[in-house]
C-alpha cells in the first residue's frame, strides 16, 4: 500500500506541530494565573499578543521623542525669555544719558537762533516767521 | 506792573538781536522779489555782468579773385553793473513815549511769562526795520539817486531811471528793437472802442521771435491791464462778460505767447509803462553787512528821553539785459505809489 502522504511533508506538519505546542507551552507559561493552558492557546491569541508588543515598542519610541520635544520646548521658553530680556531692559538701560550738572536749560530764542545762523538769511527768517515775529 | 522801555533795554536789544535785525529787510524785500520774479542778490563792493554781443552776418560766397580784407567786428560787450549806494535811516524820538502793555487774556487765553514771546524793545527796533525794508521796497522801480534831497525816493537809483539811462544812450531804441511807442492805455470811449486791447496785442506781437520761445514776464501796473479788459469786454460784447483772466488767456492766443506771465503789483505804480522781458532779468543788489550793528541806538541828546535810532545799508538795481533778445518795453511811463508803512 503506497502511503498517504509524502514523507516530506508528514516530517514538516510534524514539526509545525512542534513548534506550535512549543508556542502554545510558553504563551500558557507566561500567562499563569490566567488559567490558560497549551490547550486553551489558539493562534489568534499569539498574533494579539505579537501585535500588542509592536505596539508597546512603538509607544516607547513616541514616549521618547515627545519628551525630547518638552525638553526643547522648556530650553526654547528659557532663551526666548533671555533674548527679551537682552533686547528690552538691558540695552535701554545703557542708552540713558545722564549729566550730574545743573539743570539750566533755557529756551534758545531768536537772538541766539540768530547768532548761531548768522548769513543764513533762509533760516533765520523761517525761525522768526515760526516763533511769530513777523 | 509794566515797565517802561529805556535806552540801555533798546541798546542791548539792538546787540543781542543784530544777526536777526540784519535779515529783517529780505522778509519784506523777498515778498517783492516772489512776486515780481526779481533776484536778490548780496554786493561787497560791486558785480559787473558783461554779456556778449556775437556778430552774425558773416557768410559769403567765395569766388577766385574776390576782394579779401574788409575788416568786421566779431563781437561787442553789453555791460551792467549793481554797485550799492549807501542809504540810512535817522529816527530820533522821545522814549517816553513808549509804554509796555500788560495783556492778561488773548481772547480767553490767559498769558503768563512763558507766553510772551518777545520784548517790547525787539518789536520796536523790528518795526523799524520793516519800515525800512518797505521804503526800499516801494521805491525799486522809482528812486532816483539824489544825495542832495532827503528822502525815500532819492535814496539810491531804482529799475525805471536805470532803463531810462538806457534809452538816453541808445541801448534801448525803436531801430534796435526794443522799445515800441504804444501810446496811453485808455478807457473806452463806447461800444465800439477796443484800442487798449488791440495796443497791447500790437506791443506783444512786436517781442523778438527769440524771445517769444519761452517764458515771458510781462511788468504792467493796473491801468493799461484795466483798459485792455474793457476794451475786450467791447469786442465779445455779444457772448461774454469776460473776466481778467478770460482776457489774458486770449491775449496769449492773440500773440502767441503761451507761456506769457503777467506781473502785477502796487510797486509798478500807476502808468502805462510796460516791460516785456525773459525771467531773471532785473536784480536787486543789497549790501547790509558789516562790523557795526545793522540797527544802532544812541543818545547823542542833552535830553536823556531822546533816543536816536540809525539803520544803513546799500542798495542798486539792474537790468541785467537790454538785447531785444531778452527785452522790450514801451515809451510810456509809471509813477509810483508809496505805501510803504501805515503813514
Amino acid at each position: 500500500m503506497s502511503k498517504f502522504i509524502k514523507d516530506s511533508t508528514y516530517n514538516a506538519l510534524v514539526a509545525a506541530r512542534d513548534n506550535w505546542n512549543t508556542v502554545a507551552a510558553h504563551v500558557a507559561k507566561s500567562g499563569d494565573g490566567e488559567g490558560l493552558t497549551a490547550e486553551t492557546v489558539t493562534p489568534q491569541m499569539v498574533i494579539d499578543a505579537l501585535e500588542a508588543e509592536s505596539d508597546n515598542a512603538q509607544n516607547a519610541e513616541l514616549q521618547a521623542a515627545l519628551d525630547r520635544i518638552r525638553v526643547l520646548e522648556s530650553e526654547k521658553t528659557s532663551l526666548t525669555e533671555q533674548v527679551a530680556n537682552l533686547q528690552g531692559s538691558a540695552g535701554e538701560e545703557t542708552a540713558v544719558i545722564t549729566s550730574t550738572g545743573e539743570p539750566k536749560g533755557e529756551k534758545e530764542n531768536i537772538g541766539s537762533f540768530a547768532d548761531k545762523h548768522a548769513g543764513d538769511t533762509a533760516s533765520i527768517l523761517a525761525e522768526a516767521k515760526k516763533e511769530g515775529l513777523i | 506792573m509794566p515797565k517802561a522801555v529805556n535806552i540801555d533795554g533798546l541798546s542791548r536789544a539792538a546787540i543781542t538781536y543784530n544777526n536777526v535785525l540784519r535779515e529783517l529787510p529780505y522778509f519784506k524785500l523777498n515778498e517783492i522779489a516772489k512776486n515780481l520774479r526779481l533776484n536778490i542778490i548780496s554786493v561787497q563792493g560791486e558785480d559787473v555782468l558783461i554779456s556778449k554781443r556775437r556778430k552774425a552776418g558773416v557768410l559769403r560766397p567765395y569766388s577766385p579773385g574776390l576782394t579779401l580784407g574788409n575788416e568786421q567786428e566779431l563781437m561787442k560787450f553789453f555791460e551792467a553793473k549793481l554797485k550799492p549806494e549807501l542809504t540810512y535811516a535817522e529816527i530820533n524820538e522821545n522814549i517816553t513815549s513808549y509804554k509796555e502793555k500788560k495783556v492778561i487774556s488773548n481772547q480767553g487765553e490767559m498769558l503768563d511769562n512763558k507766553s510772551k514771546k518777545h520784548p517790547l524793545e525787539l518789536i520796536i527796533l523790528r518795526d523799524l526795520v520793516i519800515s525800512y525794508a518797505e521804503d526800499v521796497a516801494f521805491q525799486l522801480f522809482f528812486a532816483e539817486r539824489d544825495e542832495a534831497i532827503l528822502s525815500p525816493s532819492t535814496a539810491f537809483t531804482g529799475f525805471n531811471p536805470r532803463l531810462d539811462i538806457l534809452v538816453a544812450a541808445g541801448e534801448i531804441s525803436a531801430a534796435k528793437g526794443n522799445l515800441k511807442t504804444t501810446g496811453t492805455f485808455d478807457v473806452p470811449v463806447d461800444e465800439t472802442d477796443t484800442d487798449a486791447y488791440l495796443k497791447l496785442v500790437d506791443f506783444l506781437s512786436s517781442a523778438h521771435p527769440l524771445m517769444r520761445k519761452g517764458e515771458c514776464l510781462l511788468y504792467a501796473a493796473d491801468k493799461p491791464l484795466k483798459a485792455a479788459l474793457k476794451a475786450y469786454t467791447n469786442i465779445v460784447r455779444y457772448h461774454q462778460n469776460p473776466t481778467m483772466e478770460d482776457m489774458l488767456n486770449k491775449l496769449r492766443s492773440d500773440v502767441e505767447l503761451p507761456n506769457l506771465q503777467v506781473l502785477r503789483d502796487p510797486i509798478l505804480g500807476t502808468g502805462d509803462r510796460l516791460s516785456l522781458m525773459v525771467p531773471g532779468n532785473l536784480d536787486l543788489g543789497v549790501n547790509n553787512e558789516g562790523d557795526a550793528g545793522f540797527v544802532q541806538v544812541r543818545n547823542p541828546y542833552k535830553d536823556p528821553n531822546i533816543v536816536q535810532y540809525w539803520i544803513q545799508a546799500a542798495y542798486d538795481t539792474r537790468v541785467n539785459d537790454v538785447h531785444p533778445k531778452f527785452f522790450m518795453m514801451n515809451e510810456q511811463v509809471n509813477t509810483g505809489v508809496n505805501l510803504a508803512g501805515d503813514y
